[in-house]
C-alpha cells in the first residue's frame, strides 16, 4: 500500500496531466455533439455582454457595408412587393408562396462569427425571450446562415452553415433535384453538392434553392449557383461545386426562421415512423 | 509567490485574454494566420512555480478562452500540454547552478535568443496541437499545417514584439 501511495506521489505531475487532457478530450466530444446542453458556450451572459461590446465597437466601421446592404435588400423587397401586387391582380392560384405563411421571421444580430475554422459558431443578440429555441434556422436575404444549437434567456448560439458536419437539404431549381449541400472546409464562398445522380443534365450557372423537406428552412430560398462539375467514370453521383451567394465573413443582420408547424410535422413523421429518433 | 505577484499576474491574465478577444480574434492574416497572444502569459510564468499549479493554470486559461471561441476543451488541452512539457524544457537547457529566483522567463531576463528558440517551440506544440484537434485528425492535413505553420510565426513575432515593448533586454 505504501509503495502504492509512494508511486502515485512520484508520478503525480503525470497523472495530473493525463486526468486533465482526458476532461478537455470529453469536453471537446460533449461539445460536438449535435444538440448538446451546453452551458460554457459563447450565449452565457458574461462571455455575450463582452462579445456584444467589441462588437459595437466593430460596428462604427461596418456602418457604410451594413447601410449597402440594407439598401439591396430594400431593392429586393421592392421587387417582390411588386410582383406580388401583380400576381393578385391577376386570377392566379396559390403557388409555392402559400407556405411561407407557416413560418414566422425573427430579426436578429450577429455578434460573434468566424470563417476560417473547420467548425464555425455563430452568436446572435436575441433568446429564449424572444421566441427563440434550438434547432430553429437562420437566414439572411441571401441564403442559409446556419441553426441554432443552444439559447440563454437574450442570446443564442448556433452552428454556421460553414461546420464540417452540417449538411442543408437543397435542390437544383431548373431541374428539381433533391440534393445534400455541405461546406468543404476551406473557402467560406464555396460549397458542395451530393447526391445529384448521373442522369441529370446540369448547367454551369444552375440555381440552387433550399428544399424544403426539414422544416427549418422554407422552400426556395436561393442559396447560390453551380460553379463547377465533374463525374468518374465508375460513380453515380456528379462532384458539384457551388458559389454562395452569402458573404458569411460580412454577417450582419438575420432573420431566425419560426416554423409555426413544426411541432406538428414532427409528431407526424415520428407516429407514423417514417423518422426514427 | 508573493500576495503582490499574484495579484501582477491576474491582472496580466484578464489584460491579455481581452486583446486576444476583442483584438486578435477578428485579426485573421489571409485566412491561415491566427494569432493566440494569451499563450505569452503562460510562457512568461516564473520558474519557481510548481508543476501541477502551472498545468491547473493553463486548463483555466485554456478553458476561458474557449468559452470565448466555442470550441470548448481545445485551447484547454493544448494548454495543459504546453504547462506540462515547460519545466522539462526548462530543467533540459537549465544553466548551471539553476535559474536566479529573482528572474522570469522573458527577453529582458534570458536574452533574445533564448527567448525567441524558447516561443517559436512552445508556440508551435501549443498551435500544431490546437488546429489538429479542431480539424478533428488528419483531415485536410496539409492545409492544416499550413495554417499552422504560419500562425507559429505570426504568433510568435507579435509576442516576441510585445516582449522588445515592456519588458527590453538589458544593456
Amino acid at each position: 500500500m505504501r509503495n502504492l501511495f509512494l508511486f502515485l506521489y512520484r508520478y503525480r505531475a503525470f497523472i495530473i496531466f493525463v486526468l486533465l487532457e482526458v476532461l478537455c478530450g470529453w469536453l471537446i466530444v460533449r461539445n460536438n455533439f449535435y444538440q448538446g446542453a451546453a452551458y460554457f458556450n459563447s450565449a452565457n451572459t458574461a462571455s455575450a455582454w463582452t462579445l456584444q461590446f467589441s462588437n459595437n465597437v466593430s460596428d462604427y466601421f461596418g456602418l457604410r457595408t451594413v447601410n449597402q446592404e440594407l439598401a439591396r435588400e430594400n431593392a429586393i423587397l421592392k421587387k417582390h412587393v411588386s410582383k406580388l401586387r401583380q400576381s393578385l391582380t391577376k386570377d392566379s392560384l396559390p403557388g409555392n408562396n402559400f407556405l411561407f405563411k407557416n413560418f414566422e421571421f425573427i430579426p436578429a444580430k450577429i455578434i460573434n462569427n468566424s470563417t476560417q475554422n473547420f467548425n464555425n459558431y455563430i452568436t446572435i443578440n436575441k433568446g429564449r425571450k424572444d421566441g427563440i429555441e434550438p434547432g430553429m434556422g437562420v437566414v439572411t436575404s441571401d441564403g442559409v446562415v446556419g441553426k441554432i444549437k443552444a439559447t440563454s434567456s437574450h442570446y443564442a448560439t448556433g452552428i454556421s452553415f460553414l461546420h464540417s458536419n452540417y449538411y442543408v437539404s437543397a435542390k437544383v431549381k431548373r431541374t428539381q433535384t433533391l440534393c445534400s449541400m455541405y461546406w468543404n472546409g476551406i473557402n467560406p464562398r464555396e460549397a458542395n453538392l451530393l447526391y445529384v445522380p448521373r442522369h441529370i443534365r446540369l448547367q454551369k450557372g444552375d440555381t440552387v434553392v433550399t428544399s424544403g423537406f426539414n422544416a427549418v428552412f422554407p422552400e426556395d430560398i436561393v442559396v447560390g449557383r453551380i460553379i463547377d462539375f465533374r463525374i468518374q467514370e465508375n460513380e453515380e453521383f456528379f462532384e458539384v461545386e457551388m458559389e454562395l451567394d452569402t458573404d458569411y465573413s460580412a454577417l450582419s443582420y438575420v432573420y431566425v426562421i419560426k416554423n409555426l408547424m413544426r411541432t406538428e410535422i414532427d409528431s407526424l413523421e415520428l407516429e407514423t415512423g417514417v423518422i426514427d429518433e | 509567490m508573493s500576495s503582490r505577484n499574484i495579484f501582477i499576474q491576474i491582472i496580466l491574465l484578464i489584460v491579455f485574454l481581452l486583446v486576444q478577444i476583442i483584438l486578435f480574434k477578428n485579426l485573421v492574416v489571409f485566412n491561415v494566420a491566427f494569432c493566440f497572444i494569451y499563450v505569452s502569459f503562460l510562457l512568461m510564468l516564473p520558474f519557481d512555480i510548481d508543476r501541477l499549479f502551472l498545468m491547473l493554470i493553463g486548463f483555466s486559461t485554456g478553458f476561458m478562452v474557449d468559452i470565448f471561441y466555442d470550441t470548448l476543451g481545445i485551447h484547454a488541452a493544448s494548454c495543459v500540454l504546453i504547462m506540462y512539457l515547460r519545466p522539462m524544457y526548462f530543467k533540459l537547457v537549465a544553466p548551471q547552478g539553476g535559474y536566479d529566483v529573482r528572474i522570469i522567463p522573458s527577453i529582458r531576463d534570458m536574452g533574445f535568443i533564448w527567448y525567441a528558440v524558447f516561443t517559436l517551440i512552445f508556440v508551435f506544440i501549443h498551435h500544431l496541437t490546437i488546429f489538429f484537434l479542431e480539424a478533428g485528425g488528419g483531415k485536410m492535413f496539409f492545409y492544416t499545417l499550413l495554417k499552422v505553420f504560419f500562425s507559429t510565426l505570426f504568433s510568435s513575432f507579435v509576442i516576441i514584439l510585445v516582449q522588445y515593448i515592456f519588458y527590453p533586454p538589458r544593456r
